[in-house]
């Protein structure tokens, strides 16, 4: 369905009255401009991309392209946005819940591989923050598609309860750094390929840890903070910064021994997790780890040169080890 | 000279949708009370079936279920056991 607007000032205040808006201005998504994205791709207005069928929803490339304009993505990023946009559509990461969910998680796209540096992402200062194109309209194109697409509109079919910035754009392009696999690596993607992983995620917990200098004592910080996670998904993000990464690299550390260390330090028991309000079947004394597997204690290393600053990012509450909603990962093609 | 917007939403299609016939009669009644399994969705769908049975004027059978994942929607399998032996479902939502 087309609309007619006599400005362009016209259209932003007309997307907002439509409720197309994430509540700030968009880009009007003018014909010339989604055409143009689409062919720069090769792509048919009407491809399908995925369905959602618990909405009878479908989602084609055009509407993928009408929002990735609205949040203001390049041409080029398209593709990124695709594979974000299937990732989610995959019945293992179950749109339905998390973008519903009372608990506000938010999808955290990873992003993987030779795109990070030619699409210009930032994965150093300010990884998670404000200020770079690629991140944040990725990101951005993302939720627009989940709210316009999918539907999933707060007071509507989104019930969080206080959701999380992530709910606006929520990107962490991973960096390759010398001598350390990447977690895009641990997935399975090959060093010359581009991928996203989808994650649904609440936000951010600062992991800041100034004064370690040898890896046991950082170890317990993080571990520190993790115990305060829901312990309901079946993977959950360490972003480890540079100067904390310098620390486990001078002692000789891999991304082995780091997971290993932190899995173990994890260890709960259901009395520590009902103690924390989080609702389960475990019984008091019966030990949980905080994710099912060791593999499922995912590192990213990203983040700028000063600062002992890292952060964990736990799944969405109603992960449920896996069972709610798993994350997804989805090369980059249509290039 | 004015603008043409490209509409970014999609619509729920509502070609494959169809209600079951369900005849509340004072024959024998069948309820699915499904709960999200969550704590307290079974108290508070209990708390409605035995408001609902004040009102009735004939006996109502209740039938307890339960998702599988309160993170998922109701599996087809549980669907179609709770079409095939009740006249009407009452969902619980606890959080």
């Amino acid at each position: 369905m087309a609309h007619q607007v006599e400005s362009e000032i016209d259209a932003i205040g007309y997307a907002y009255d439509r409720g197309w808006s994430d509540g700030l201005p968009v880009v009007p998504p003018t014909r010339d401009r989604i055409d143009r994205m689409l062919a720069a791709h090769g792509l048919e207005p009407g491809r399908e991309i995925g369905r959602v069928p618990e909405r009878k929803r479908t989602v084609t490339a055009e509407l993928v392209a009408a929002n990735a304009v609205m949040a203001g993505c390049t041409d080029a990023l398209f593709p990124v946005v695709l594979a974000a946009v299937e990732a989610v559509l995959d019945p293992n990461f179950n749109i339905v819940g998390p973008s519903a969910s009372t608990g506000g998680a938010a999808p955290l796209v990873i992003v993987h591989g030779p795109v990070v540096a030619e699409l210009g992402f930032n994965t150093e200062t300010a990884v998670l923050g404000a200020g770079n194109r690629s991140n944040l309209t990725l990101g951005r194109a993302l939720n627009l598609v989940i709210r316009n697409g999918i539907g999933s509109v707060p007071g509507n079919l989104d019930r969080a309860t206080v959701a999380h910035a992530g709910r606006i754009a929520y990107c962490l392009p991973e960096a390759r750094c010398a001598g350390w696999p990447t977690q895009g690596d641990e997935l399975g993607v090959p060093a010359d390929r581009s991928a996203v992983t989808v994650l649904a995620a609440e936000a951010p917990h600062s992991v800041a840890d100034h004064v370690n200098d040898e890896p046991g004592g950082l170890i317990d910080s993080f571990a520190r903070v993790a115990r305060t996670t829901n312990y309901a998904g079946a993977a959950i993000v360490f972003v480890i910064c540079p100067e904390h990464r310098s620390v486990f690299n001078g002692a000789g550390w891999t991304r082995e021994t780091i997971r290993s260390a932190l899995f173990e330090r994890t260890e709960a028991t259901g009395r520590e997790i009902h103690a924390t309000g989080r609702h389960d079947d475990l019984k008091p004394d019966e030990a949980i780890m905080l994710t099912p597997d060791p593999e499922g204690i995912w590192i990213v290393f990203a983040g700028g040169s000063a600062g002992g600053h890292s952060a964990i990012i736990p799944p969405w509450l109603g992960s449920g080890r896996g069972v709610g909603s798993r994350p997804v990962t989805r090369p980059v093609s249509h290039s | 000279m004015s603008i043409t917007l490209v509409d970014p939403t999609a619509s729920a299609s509502a070609t494959d949708l169809r209600l079951a016939r369900r005849p509340l009669g004072p024959g024998h009644t069948v309820a699915a009370l499904v709960s999200n399994g969550k704590p307290n969705s079974d108290v508070i769908l209990r708390g409605v079936f035995e408001q609902l049975c004040n009102r009735l004027d004939h006996p109502v059978e209740a039938l307890e279920f339960t998702k599988e994942s309160a993170s998922r929607v109701l599996s087809g399998e549980m669907t179609g056991l709770i079409a095939r032996r009740c006249h009407f479902a009452l969902v619980g939502v606890g959080d």
